[in-house]
């Protein structure tokens, strides 16, 4: 019977069973994994030639990059992201989870970009 | 086996919503602590953005769970324990579907990741396992009192 073997079993331990496991779980996980907002999104430095994307954040962001050299952006996050030129002028595509692509700033100045997918992320680069 | 009594199928149904609930959950706080989604679109409604209905998500998880297990001992808890539940994975499956199409909360996915078919399938799991127990229990207490 069922029932029976329910009875059996004492109500705080019925009770304390699921809030242990998320306890332990919890526990486990934050400790198990790293952070994805204090994970390195980079260097944070103002110069380079590397963005990052992480916890839905282009960093370093204001960034100063040589003009004519291939820009590193890296996409940190799950899901799909872009960096796009607000005036169109460089645009990696759609970046998968995990993927990279790169960017170069033909002439000196500065640009403002977004993401084309999530159009609140946004940033600032200027080329010299 | 009287009306009264749980049947071994109901107890097993329970039991296997709570830890499709629970996984369902842990995948909501994974990606909130971890996953980075903690500062995903700005748009609220009422104070709840899409961050913090992910946060959200997996404390309401943990709540049902434990409901859940406590209706198998106090049989008037297990109708809204098993009808919330069975409302929360369905919100949970809707809210996800709008996010890969319409957007939602200003929140747009484009991209299929393990988390979210993990999550889907618990989702999945704790409906069809949730609905058939809450319908049993509302025929249950319709019935008249011999």
């Amino acid at each position: 019977m069922p029932t029976d073997r329910l009875n059996r079993v004492p109500t705080v331990l019925l009770g304390i069973v699921v809030p242990l496991v998320a306890l332990v779980t919890v526990v486990v996980t934050l400790n198990a994994t790293t952070d994805g907002t204090s994970a390195a999104v980079g260097d944070r430095s103002s110069s380079g030639t590397a963005i990052a994307i992480k916890n839905f954040q282009f960093s370093p962001n204001p960034i100063v990059v040589p003009v004519g050299t291939a820009v590193t952006v890296s996409n940190g996050d799950g899901t799909t992201h872009t960096l796009t030129a607000d005036d169109k002028k460089f645009d990696t595509g759609q970046l998968d989870g995990g993927a990279k692509g790169s960017i170069t700033i033909a002439a000196p100045g500065r640009y403002t970009y977004h993401c084309d997918i999530h159009n609140y992320m946004t940033g600032t680069l200027e080329a010299r | 086996m009287n009306d009264n009594e749980l049947s071994t199928a109901t107890v097993a149904a329970v039991i296997a919503a709570a830890v499709a609930l629970m996984v369902s959950g842990w995948v909501h706080f994974y990606l909130y602590f971890r996953g980075g989604y903690r500062g995903i679109a700005p748009d609220s409604v009422a104070g709840l953005t899409i961050s913090r209905s992910f946060a959200l998500n997996a404390i309401v998880a943990v709540v049902i769970a434990e409901a859940l297990v406590l209706g198998l001992r106090y049989r008037a808890l297990l109708l809204p324990a098993a009808a919330v539940g069975a409302g929360f994975a369905l919100a949970t499956l809707v809210a996800y579907f709008l996010s890969r199409t319409r957007g939602l909360l200003g929140f747009k996915e484009t991209a299929t990741t393990t988390e979210a078919v993990v999550a889907m399938m618990a989702e999945a799991v704790a409906l069809v396992t949730l609905v058939p127990v809450a319908a049993r229990e509302l025929r249950r207490q319709r019935r008249p009192a011999h």
